[in-house]
């Protein structure tokens, strides 16, 4: 495990993977709000293929996307159920009704736009941000677009660094507890059988030379960073410089577009669209 | 005695990942019984995978482990006897340190045995006077020693637990020269004293070329050679195309060969040639 692979970046090549991050940021919260736009059909389909077409450019694999879907399914399947019971329709468009059910087809259709609208919200902000961006960039990004805070006198730097550094801490403190559990292993130690309370003992053994470990890599870190002058965030300079290229500006351009579309098609009155 | 076997042993980490690495492949060999085996090889090549497989840690997703003929991983419920068998010391073991007093961390592995009081302590007496710790530090917290003390009670825990074969990963990484020496000159004492069999995973050719009986050399997850430390340093060419270095003799040796001056076959040890040359040099 390395500093990487926390979270869910997967690593390749496209073009989506090497747009500046801030656009990302932002065109990830568009593309959400984009969603939340869809009323129609028309505007459903419109929003669809900007997910299919993002996944493309994104050349992640279909099946890793999918997975990402699957912590949903619970919501999608409650969610879907309460629209196709619940909702209420014209009185000629009931397809079921018997006992206490009646289903109307606006039901089933505000079900299936629901399921697209779910799926693409996941998609959306997993294209664009979890997978294809390390949580590092993530933190940097964030600092840079929330520099209206530091006018406040939000230490927006400082708590951009703790992130920073606590995530680049967990895999590190995984791999030592990893490392820590073999060797206690290697003496003997049993972590999986036992009752509760003997297992937790038997964590005594990981835990105080996890916690030594980590204060003397905290301590070793803080005097690195002395040692190099480090004093906070005033006046501090980035080694990578961010610009944003006309790449950048496009998929800016261009979700705004994909919006400006969808508000117009809803406008139109083609097929059935949400209430 | 313990017979150590690997048949076509493969294992990889970060398994069904885009990070996924093969760090064992299809790696078949027989340790030799009651000699110190050294393994070699370039950073990255799977020794410390090797030895996590021998000692019971790592278990292979392909292939068997076998311990006089029996697989280990068949009863998984009896792999920490097979633990207690083959004691594993990792890689900079001082960060396992865990109880109050070394004395009691040394414990740790026989108490988990279930051995009797008298029994562990026996133990822990013997195991501190193999490496070299005096009395008086059993008596310390672990976070009171040094790094190379620190070492030794690591490596004395695993020694407590008498295991057939004992194995340690780098023992003697960043310690001073004194230091390295001091640990080795321990580990083949305990090889004399006990004919156990050792196995020793090492970065430095002078150490495996000084204390070992045998060489496995490891390079890109598998085993390339396995042979006597004669053998494997008479092949220098093969040696360096695996990323690995000669012993400075060695190389001594070759340089003075091109000279003129034949020390003959096998001489890669620092006593080795000083005890050629002083013969030579009263021929003439
Ligand atoms: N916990 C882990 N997770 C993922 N990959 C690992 C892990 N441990 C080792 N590897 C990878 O497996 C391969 C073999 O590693 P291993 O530690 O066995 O090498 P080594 O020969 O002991 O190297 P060194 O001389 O640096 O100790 C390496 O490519 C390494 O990056
Ligand atoms: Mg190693």
């Amino acid at each position: 495990m390395n500093s990487i692979s926390l979270g869910q970046y997967y690593p390749a090549e496209s073009p989506i993977h090497r747009l500046d991050v801030r656009i990302k940021v932002v065109v990830a919260i568009l593309f959400v709000v984009c969603t939340f736009l869809c009323k129609n059909v028309l505007s459903f389909a419109l929003l669809l293929s900007l997910a299919l077409l993002s996944i493309i450019l994104s050349r992640l694999p279909i099946g890793l996307v999918a997975r990402g879907v699957r912590p949903i399914l619970i919501i999608i399947a409650i969610t879907s159920l309460i629209n196709i019971f619940f909702s209420t329709g014209a009185p000629e468009n009931i397809v079921v009704d018997w006992w206490i059910f009646t289903i109307y087809r606006e039901g089933i259709y505000n079900a299936l736009l629901m399921i697209v609208r779910f799926v693409c919200l996941i998609v959306g902000t997993s294209v664009f941000l979890t997978y294809t961006t390390t949580p590092i960039e993530l933190t940097d990004a964030i600092e840079d677009l929330l520099w209206p805070l530091k006018k406040l006198g939000v230490p927006v730097h400082d708590f951009a660094m703790m992130m920073t550094i606590a995530l680049r801490f967990i895999p590190l403190l995984v791999d030592e507890t990893d490392k820590i559990m073999t060797a206690q292993k290697a003496r003997g130690a049993d972590f999986s059988s036992g009752s509760l309370a003997q297992r937790a003992k038997a964590l005594v053994p990981v835990l105080i030379p996890l916690f030594v470990s980590a204060f003397r890599r905290a301590e070793e870190l803080a005097v690195a960073m002395e040692c190099r002058c480090y004093h906070g965030g005033e006046g501090r300079t980035r080694m990578n410089v961010r610009h944003v290229h006309a790449k950048d500006f496009v998929a800016l351009f261009g979700v705004i577009l994909f919006g400006v579309g969808i508000v117009v098609l809803n406008t139109l009155n083609i097929g059935y669209s949400i209430s | 005695m313990a017979r150590i076997t690997l048949s076509g042993v493969s294992y990889s980490y970060g398994k069904k990942t885009p990070y996924e690495i093969k760090a064992l492949d299809g790696v078949n060999i027989e340790i030799a019984d009651g000699k110190i085996t050294g393994i070699i090889g370039h950073t990255g090549s799977g020794k410390s995978t090797l030895v996590g497989a021998i000692g019971g840690l790592i278990e292979p997703d392909e292939g068997q482990v076998l311990i006089d003929g029996a697989d280990v991983w068949k009863n998984r419920k009896k792999i920490r006897e097979h633990r207690f068998r083959v004691g594993l010391v990792m890689q900079y073991p001082e960060y396992q340190l865990f109880e109050e007093t070394i004395r009691r961390d040394i414990a740790f592995g026989p108490r988990n045995m279930g051995l009797s009081d008298e029994e562990i302590e026996e133990r822990v007496v013997e195991a501190a006077r193999f490496v070299e710790l005096p009395e008086a530090l059993l008596e310390k917290s672990p976070f009171e020693l040094s790094g190379g003390e620190k070492r030794r009670a690591a490596i004395a825990g695993v020694i407590a637990m008498r295991p057939d074969v004992l194995v340690l990963d780098e023992p003697a990484a960043g310690l001073d020269p004194r230091g390295r020496a001091a640990i080795f000159r321990n580990i083949a004492e305990y090889r004399r004293a006990t004919g156990k069999t050792v196995i020793i995973v090492s970065h430095s050719m002078e150490d495996v070329a000084t204390y070992c009986d045998e060489l496995v050399v490891m390079s890109g997850a598998k085993v390339i050679m396995h042979d006597t430390p004669n053998k494997v340093f008479s092949n220098p060419e093969f040696l360096v195309k695996n990323g690995l270095d000669l012993p400075q003799i060695a190389r001594l040796n070759m340089y003075l060969r091109e000279k003129g001056i034949d020390l003959g076959e096998g001489i890669y040890t620092v006593e080795g040639a000083f005890n050629k040359i002083m013969e030579l040099s009263s021929k003439k």
